[in-house]
């Protein structure tokens, strides 16, 4: 019984830590459109084969398929494209949180010789070159063309990728019936394991860092080699407290992921679950509280029109 | 005339150009820009406040979502790059230290977030663990692990010191963790992940500690305040700059002016020259606008014009007049002059005429070249008449405290007093004949002057304040009154304009409308007092936080907030404070109008004049009841029950502590009654949760009403509670409170609209006794209550040394019935069940038997509630089971053919037993389920559960058959049996024992009979033990007997050898 009591005190650690979805202030309709057809464009690559969708496909859970994505010319990617969905609600952008927003997050993958390797001054003469386009630009910007002007435009069509309407905002507004009981026992241990001190907020995450491993040493353990990408946010702040250190990503679309964590080294949210319990909690969780924890997750995933009926999808995978 | 213009071109155009580039030079520091950078100021200095609570709830425990913390921190991060841009207007305004700072700034912010991260992660590890190690201690709980309360302890010490961080505290932390990891008795995971838990939880907690000091550390305050004020006083600076470059505009914007009216001047006389050669002699006679008369050296008019005529009406036949009959006549019509006229015309004369009708003329005789006289006079009636009223008026104007400025109605002055010259600078002799325009700026919009003439035409008064230029060329404003004077006949002859200069006043005003603003807007209340400390001024948040309004504030001693829990000694360290450095801030409770007490964080500044003396006191405080209460909650929470508001078993623990030490110090008595309700669980599964937590609400009123003050009642855990007494007389004090607390317990409860009765049991053990350690006091006191519950409800029992040793047996029993079945001392007996009528040997019970190696053989009444309790009941429950079947499927396959009946406990249901692991037995053993009878004992009926159903129906389902054992001996009503799938009942022994003596028992038993024939029961009488018990049952058509009667229960190769020696007895 002192247990139970501790719990109740401990309550207040857990309690409204989850926040529902907000909604994000409407943007001018032509700039997002505008976004929407950069996003798409496979101009923005060397080789005209690459767009920002080939990775972050929106009708799948705004992520890839694959473990590691494939960028120009066959090149494969060193760390797991993260889901553009609900990037916007982040504290920072790419898994070390090394781009302090959307805009500058940009320039990440159009640089990066394994993604789209290209430079801003080619994709501006390719895009120069299409009339439609450029009376677009000019429409909505005063100097056309530029590369602040494509930053613009994609982190605004970017923001409007919320997940809205969840079974589990719906439950916490107050309608009793959005969850089912496993559900809410998923909750419970959610927050009893301590899950929920870092998965937080209304992204379930995305708003701090923490180690890979704050128990175990998951590298060491992982066995393989380390590469560049594992030492995380170490890599952008050189301080050897960092390694390891990744942004908590946020769950609100882990229940649509086919791979888990920056290294893919999960394939299904239980293998996930229960190396998180493992490395930052130390325990093997019994099978029933991991299927609990999952159907929990499951009911955090909203709805977006541009995602085709992620449940669906999800249930014909299994 | 081009080459006298060629000067003052160039000079126009240099002018000009030096206007232009000075105009420019003083745009340059806009006022709108500096203002907007003052506001950036302002939203730095919020966002930043803001990010510092949110990050300290953040480090404290408080917050448990950053949400907050990231969207300010994006808002301030984007702020600090648009002001640090190096093109934008902000970073623009700023000098080279100013700049400097900025970055700095920037800097300690980008520091902040640095350290923010930190803070973030080590408070989610920390929540993470106090999560989670509840779990852990459950987990050893439930196991009975021996560690499990000294890991409650720890876990309970460290949510302590992460809620009252002391680091005295901390010391002894490191040793209990330390020594709790040296004394891990096994590699129970739980064990093991908890002291991980806890070794790096002190580890997070010292990290955080660190982080939150060097967040604390970083001043962006400071460094923003040195920020403005060296932006201020390069603003300053720059406005110095500014002024003077206006003031030079100024000037040349005079010189400008005077180079065109000079160039104007010089084109009239050009122009002048050439029209009076032209016009000079008609002019003379027919244009003039005055009277003219030309008298020749002899005194004969020669020449007039038609107004001399009309001027001098009583003259005629003009032609023959000369000047001397003029005078003469003129005099005779008495007509009166200024000065005398002199007969002979020898010099230029200007005098007054006044004539008998009232009208005036300016007279001016002339002597002309040839020696005669040119007279001209000018009427100036209305100019003379006004010139009196002026003059009266003049002379109580000229001491007048404001500026009165008298214009005719083309604006002309005609008159101002010495304050309007002091104001504007001019003399009076500069602005007389001028027009008033000479004074306007230029800055006002000609709207208003528009409104203002047709106010003044209408006749009525104008007022309005108006931006004008002194001599010097410096603007000042003034407060401006027009109004029109009218002449006799009612028109109106002038304007008359009472002007007051404002500027400071504006100025002053500016000033104030913005410290009011930001002093009414304020969040934090504003308390103004004089150097006497009498409050002068509050804001509107002080009338919010304290309820007074300023009015009834206003005067009065700040002391009427005291809450009274502060002593004198507290607010003399507070003026002494005050009085040497000049300010102090601290905590302090104060009261509102309402009369509740409030803590508040205030600062006090004395405000000095030039000579040092205290002239004001500011002071400055907000309300942190909020924040208090939250930390008051999370106290409470970690020191009560939150159902009953009862201390809990922390708490307890503490106290206990205490009174202990006290009751040893002051020899003192103290007793701990452990209180166990009885029937409580019935309750909870009958009505329902809800009302469970009710029935303990209600429990708990009852037993503080029972107690004194002084003494503690808590909650120890479900239905548990704990009194401890303190300083009570004797034995006797504590057993009339149990006494108490039994009597008013087994009062009829009221919950869901029914009277429910329940009781208790208690047990008791004394302070001094067999114990001075509060675990075992409390060990004691429940073994007391086991007792006392054991011996009936509604009873107490004092621990004593017997309990303790019985303890010990059972303690020791407990450890050799684990190794027990490992050890083969268990074995399984068999007794027959024999068919009434027929006496055949139908079917076998099996029955546990212990060997124990000294104790001997150990009767199943001693071992199976010890079983049951340790959960042992499982695997050795399953054992008899298996061994059971295989032994009865064995003899079975030699052709005996049996059923099997197999006692069953309810705990067995939480332990593993169900239909699935029931069929995996029974399919090992070749065994068919419907020859498997599973007995259970009423008292698991009484349960009443749905689970308890489902679980027997899921093996009656199996086609497995259920007895009630010992029937008769329970609660159970026989409307009871239907719900559940039950096929026999077995008659307890003492029924069948007593049945041929007791005629009672006898009709007991014959009722028994028929009910189990009514509901299709199958009957089973136990301990027969004589041939009379036998042909009785027969008679009264039992259908099965077991008993020594046949024989007594033996093991299995015994009971072959009797069943082939058996002959059925009918």
């Amino acid at each position: 019984m002192c247990f139970s009591l501790c719990a109740v005190s401990l309550n207040s650690y857990a309690n409204r830590a989850i926040l529902p979805t907000p909604e994000l202030p409407s943007l001018p309709a032509p700039l997002v459109s505008l976004g929407d057809t950069l996003f798409h464009d496979t101009r923005l690559s060397a080789d005209n084969t690459i767009s920002c969708a080939s990775c972050h496909d929106l009708s799948h859970n705004g992520a890839d398929r694959r473990p590691f994505s494939v960028g120009v010319g066959g090149a494969v990617g060193r760390i797991r494209a993260p889901s553009v969905y609900n990037s916007a609600f982040d504290l920072a952008q790419f898994w070390d949180g090394r781009a302090i927003d959307l805009q500058s997050q940009v320039d990440g993958p159009i640089h990066d010789e394994v993604e789209m390797g290209s430079d801003w001054e080619s994709i501006i003469a390719k895009l120069q070159e299409d009339p439609s386009i450029t009376q677009r630009f000019n429409a909505v910007f005063r100097n056309g063309i530029t590369a602040d002007n494509i930053r613009e435009a994609l982190a605004a069509f970017q923001k409007t990728l919320i997940l809205t309407d969840s079974p589990f905002d719906r439950w916490l507004l107050g309608d009793h019936s959005a969850l089912t009981s496993q559900q809410v026992r998923g909750y419970e241990l959610f927050r009893s394991y301590g899950c929920i001190s870092c998965h937080q907020g209304a992204n379930v995450g995305g708003n701090m860092f923490s180690r890979m491993g704050s128990l175990e040493n998951y590298f060491e353990l992982k066995g393989e080699h380390i590469s560049q990408a594992d030492l995380g946010r170490y890599n952008v702040t050189g301080n050897p407290n960092h390694r390891y250190v990744f942004k908590v990503p946020s769950l609100r679309t882990a229940a649509l992921n086919d791979f888990f964590f920056h290294d893919s080294s999960a394939n299904s949210l239980e293998d996930a679950i229960v190396t998180m319990a493992r490395f930052q909690l130390g325990r093997q969780l019994p099978e029933k509280h991991i299927a609990d924890i999952a159907a929990f997750i499951h009911s955090l995933t909203g709805t977006h029109p541009r995602l085709s009926s992620p449940l669906n999808n999800k249930l014909e995978q299994q | 005339m081009p080459a006298l213009m060629r000067p003052f071109t160039v000079l126009l155009i240099l002018t000009i150009s030096a206007l232009i580039a000075l105009f420019l030079q003083t745009r340059s520091i806009g006022l709108i820009e500096h203002t907007e950078r003052l506001d950036h100021f302002l939203q730095l200095r919020e966002l930043d406040s803001k990010l510092d609570e949110q990050t300290l709830l953040i480090a404290t425990g408080v917050q448990n979502q950053y949400d907050t913390q990231v969207q300010l921190r994006k808002e301030i991060d984007t702020l600090v790059a648009q002001l640090i841009h190096q093109d934008g207007r902000f970073y623009q305004g700023l000098d080279q230290k100013s700049s400097e700072l900025l970055h700095q700034y920037a800097q300690a912010q980008a520091e902040k977030a640095r350290i923010t991260e930190e803070i973030k992660l080590y408070a989610a590890l920390i929540r993470n663990a106090l999560l989670f190690m509840p779990n852990l201690v459950q987990e050893l709980r439930d196991d009975e692990h021996p560690q499990r309360d000294e890991s409650a302890r720890l876990m309970s010490q460290l949510f302590r010191y992460h809620l009252f961080p002391d680091p005295r505290v901390l010391t002894d932390l490191y040793i209990s963790v330390d020594h709790f990891k040296s004394n891990l008795d096994n590699n129970h995971p739980a064990l093991t992940a908890f002291a991980t838990q806890a070794n790096q939880n002190l580890s997070h907690l010292n990290n955080l500690h660190q982080y939150r000091d060097a967040f604390n550390n970083i001043s962006t305050r400071s460094l923003l305040r040195s920020l403005e004020q060296s932006y201020q006083s390069h603003y300053n600076k720059r406005s110095r700059h500014a002024e003077a470059f206006t003031l030079t505009l100024l000037l040349l914007s005079i010189l400008l002016m005077l180079l065109l009216g000079g160039m104007f001047k010089r084109l009239q006389q050009l122009n002048e020259r050439s029209e009076q050669a032209r016009t000079r002699l008609q002019d003379a006679v027919n244009s003039l606008s005055e009277a003219f008369a030309l008298f020749d050296k002899d005194g004969k008019l020669v020449l007039f014009n038609q107004r001399w005529q009309s001027f001098y009406p009583w003259l005629k036949e003009l032609d023959s007049l000369d000047w001397a009959s003029q005078q003469r006549l003129n005099k005779q019509f008495g007509v009166t002059t200024s000065a005398d006229i002199s007969n002979t015309l020898d010099t230029t004369q200007n005098y007054l005429e006044q004539t008998p009708d009232g009208r005036w003329y300016q007279a001016s005789n002339n002597l002309t070249a040839e020696g005669g006289i040119a007279s001209v006079r000018t009427n100036i009636t209305e100019m003379q008449q006004t010139h009196l009223r002026l003059r009266q008026l003049g002379r109580a104007l000229e001491q007048s405290p404001s500026a009165v400025m008298i214009t005719d109605t083309e604006g002309v002055i005609e008159y101002i007093n010495p304050k309007l010259s002091e104001m504007t600078g001019y003399l009076s002799d500069e602005l007389l004949g001028q027009n008033n325009n000479i004074l306007k700026s230029g800055e006002m919009p000609a709207s208003l002057f528009i409104e203002m003439w047709n106010v003044l035409r209408e006749g009525k008064t104008w007022t309005g304040q108006l931006l004008n230029r002194k001599k010097d060329g410096s603007l000042f404003w003034d407060s401006t009154s027009i109004s029109p004077l009218r002449d006799d006949t009612g028109t109106i002859s002038h304007f008359i304009a009472v002007k007051e200069d404002i500027t400071e006043r504006l100025n002053a005003e500016e000033q104030l409308r913005m410290v009011a603003a930001v002093f009414e807007t304020s969040n934090e209340a504003i308390m103004i007092a004089d150097h006497k400390g009498l409050i002068k001024v509050v804001n509107r948040a002080f009338e919010r936080i304290t309820g007074y309004t300023a009015d009834e504030v206003k005067g009065k001693n700040p002391s009427m907030l005291s809450s009274g829990r502060h002593d004198r000694d507290f607010y003399e360290s507070m003026w002494e404070t005050l009085t040497t450095t000049g300010c102090w801030s601290g905590e302090i409770w104060n009261r509102r109008k309402n009369g509740s007490v409030y803590p508040e964080w205030l600062s006090i500044s004395a405000l000095h004049d030039d000579d040092g003396n205290a002239t004001e006191y500011v002071s400055v405080f907000s309300d942190i009841t909020n924040r208090k209460e939250a930390e008051a909650h999370i106290r409470h929470q970690a020191y009560y029950d939150a159902l009953t508001q009862l201390p809990n078993r922390n708490l307890l623990l503490d106290r206990l502590e205490v009174a202990i030490h006290t009751a040893e110090r002051d020899q003192q008595i103290i007793s701990v009654l452990f209180i166990d309700l009885d029937r409580f669980k019935y309750v909870n599964d009958t009505l329902g949760h809800e009302y469970g937590d009710e029935l303990l609400v209600q429990v708990a009123k009852r037993l503080s009403n029972c107690v004194r003050e002084s003494d503690t009642v808590a909650r120890f855990g479900g239905d548990e509670f704990v009194i401890l007494l303190h300083n009570i007389q004797s034995e006797r004090a504590a057993t009339l409170i149990a006494e108490k607390i039994i009597r008013r317990l087994s009062e009829p409860f009221t919950l869901a609209g029914r009277e429910i009765v329940i009781g208790a049991s208690i047990g008791l053990t004394l302070f001094p006794g067999e114990s001075d350690d509060p675990d075992t006091l409390l060990r004691n006191a429940d073994l007391a209550m086991y007792r006392a519950k054991q011996t009936g409800r509604n009873r107490f029992q004092f621990f004593t040394g017997s309990l303790q040793e019985q303890a010990n047996t059972l303690m020791e029993m407990e450890q050799d019935l684990r190794l027990a079945l490992d050890k083969g001392q268990l074995e399984v007996f068999y007794q027959p069940l024999v068919k009434a009528n027929t006496g055949r040997v139908t079917g076998v019970e099996a029955l546990l038997r212990w060997h124990h190696p000294t104790l001997g053989m150990v009767p199943p009444d001693k071992f199976i509630p010890l079983a049951e309790d340790t959960g042992l009941i499982g695997p050795i429950g399953q054992w008899v089971l298996e061994t059971a079947c295989q032994q009865v499927n064995l003899w079975r396959q030699q052709g005996i053919k049996l059923y099997l009946s197999v006692n069953i406990s309810g705990r067995q249901r939480d332990l593993g037993l169900d239909a699935s692991s029931l069929k995996r037995i029974l399919e090992q053993s070749h065994f068919p389920a419907n020859e498997l009878v599973l007995e259970i004992t009423e008292g698991m009926l009484l349960d009443n559960s749905d689970t308890t159903i489902a679980w027997l129906q899921s093996f009656s389902n199996m086609g497995v058959h259920l007895a009630i054992d010992d029937f008769g001996t329970g609660y159970s009503a026989l409307s009871y049996l239907k719900r559940f799938p039950i096929d026999m009942l077995k008659i307890d022994r003492e029924f069948i024992s007593e049945m041929t003596v007791n005629s009672d028992d006898s009709l007991l038993v014959e009722a028994i009979i028929s009910m189990a024939r009514s509901l299709k029961l199958r009957l089973i009488a136990e301990g027969v033990e004589t041939d009379e018990q036998r042909k009785l049952l027969l008679s009264l058509g039992c259908e099965y007997l077991q008993g020594y009667f046949f024989c007594k229960p033996v093991p299995g190769k015994y009971f072959i050898d009797w069943l082939a020696a058996y002959q059925p007895i009918k």
